[in-house]
């Protein structure tokens, strides 16, 4: 029993991990690689834009889905990941900033 | 263009200190898209009691509203005058006793 | 276990809503001892020129405009003339610019936020003329410059009294100590921590004493503009999107970092490179 729940937790551990790192990790690519980093991206940004929006991830991704509009899907999809990566980066400092205070 | 100058008499000399109040666009710089065509001051003039005392190229590295700052032999009561031209034909003088 | 929860939620608690610990004066005392460190032969006054302390070379070409024909006087003059004309004297916050200027800016216990001095001049714009003005340049800062100008030589004296005003200031002290943007670089990185040296051609300007020459002329800009436009363009050249100018974020930023300069003269010594 005890083996059991053992294995069972650790696998329930390892794939819930690996949602959390889906950034780093390309398990959802599947069949639209651009429509699944997009949307990452525009849902990521407009989670932090209130607080830290960096300067350039809002034309990143408006440039992105131009470029997709286009059929350039090379492109559209270097961008899309640059502006989900400029997202998750945002994201990664928004923690330190509430509280933010001097080192001397 | 308004030219605002400020000269002083002090121990035989006139200091001289002017602003001309002019854009100095290099015609480099893009504004919503368009290059701003160029529009500065080509040269500058002073006299002093109507004798040339220098004479400026000033181009388009200048900034804007140019403010200068000299000295030039001289007393008081003496009149100075300042004229420039810019690159569009355009003139501007002014003239103070010092 | 039970217990220990509850004692350790309610002291979080506790904390969080007391702001007991939050002292603007034991702030600014560490504030100005870091740059007295950092500098032992400038003197406390002289911080109010900026880079122009720690940079000689520059200083000289500075002292010569001011002291000859300063490239912001007749927009100054100019500021003096609108606020005349459009009579912005009938609003009751303005009736005296130089009170105006060395109350702002302040915390407004009925509104709950930060008012700086641009968000009192455009909101009597408003109701006098109806119209909305510009919020960073042109017309809204040279009423400001004018503005100032009247409170030369008074002190710098922001209040930070009640709960609510401590908590706007300590939102202010976050954001200008928070790493953001692409370069993940705070306000302080560069104007505490690396102040006196050069970002490319410019030296950084120390933090202390930044608010005492609002609103500022910038050879850059080739006119004056106020402490937002600044702060907007910094955060831009940060790599990071700005926040509204007049909105919480400056205008609480704003609140402490004049703060940090109570004491200090204000100066209608506007130039800058």
């Amino acid at each position: 029993m005890k083996k059991v729940l053992l294995t069972t937790v650790t696998l329930f551990a390892l794939s819930a991990n690996a949602n959390f790192n889906s950034s780093s990790h390309n398990w959802n690519m599947g069949s639209d690689p651009f429509k699944s980093t997009i949307s990452a991206a525009e849902s990521i940004y407009k989670e932090v834009a209130s607080v830290n929006a960096w300067r350039d991830t809002a034309k990143l991704i408006k440039d992105a889905k131009a470029a997709h509009a286009k059929g350039d899907s090379a492109k559209a999809l270097k961008l899309a990941k640059v502006a989900h990566n400029q997202a998750v980066r945002a994201k990664e400092q928004i923690p330190a900033m509430k509280n933010a205070g001097p080192r001397f | 263009m308004s030219i605002k100058l400020k000269p002083r008499a002090r121990n035989g000399n006139i200091d001289i200190k002017l602003l001309i109040k002019h854009p100095m666009e290099t015609g480099l710089r893009k504004s919503k898209g368009k290059l701003v065509p160029a529009n500065h001051i080509t040269d500058m003039t002073v006299a002093v009691n109507g004798t040339t005392v220098m004479k400026a190229d000033i181009g388009s590295a200048v900034s804007k509203d140019p403010y200068f700052k000299f000295s030039t032999p001289g007393n008081k009561g003496d009149e100075v005058t300042v004229s420039y031209n810019d690159n569009k034909g355009k003139s501007g003088s002014a003239s103070k006793k010092a | 276990m039970k217990k220990l929860t509850t004692l350790f939620l309610g002291l979080s608690v506790a904390v969080g809503f007391t702001n007991a610990n939050i002292d603007p004066q034991a702030d600014q005392d560490a504030f100005i001892n870091y740059f007295k460190k950092a500098n032992p032969n400038v003197a406390l006054e002289d911080y109010s020129v900026g880079a122009y302390a720690l940079d000689e070379i520059n200083r000289g070409q500075f002292e010569d405009i001011l002291s000859g024909i300063t490239p912001y006087e007749d927009a100054v003059e100019k500021g003096g003339e609108e606020f005349a004309d459009l009579g912005l004297g009938k609003c009751a916050a303005l009736a005296d610019p130089a009170a105006a200027r060395v109350k702002h800016p302040y915390f407004d216990e009925v509104q709950g936020k930060v008012i700086t001095l641009e968000m009192t001049i455009a909101k009597c714009y408003n109701e006098v003329t109806g119209k909305k003005i510009a919020k960073n340049k042109g017309r809204i800062a040279r009423l400001s410059a004018w503005i100032s100008d009247q409170a030369a030589g008074e002190k710098i004296n922001v209040k930070v009294e009640s709960d609510a005003a401590k908590a706007a200031y300590q939102k202010g002290k976050a954001t200008f100590y928070a790493k953001r943007g692409e370069f993940n670089l705070s306000c302080a990185d560069c104007h505490v921590y690396n102040h006196g040296k050069k970002a490319r051609a410019d030296v950084l300007s120390p933090a202390l004493g930044h608010t005492t020459h609002l609103p500022m002329y910038r050879a850059k800009w080739g006119g004056l503009g106020t402490l937002h436009r600044r702060y907007g363009g910094c955060m831009k050249n940060m790599r990071a999107k700005p926040y509204k100018s007049h909105g919480e974020e400056f205008a609480n930023l704003e609140f402490y970092q004049a703060r940090m300069n109570n004491g200090f003269e204000i100066t209608a010594d506007r130039y800058r490179k």
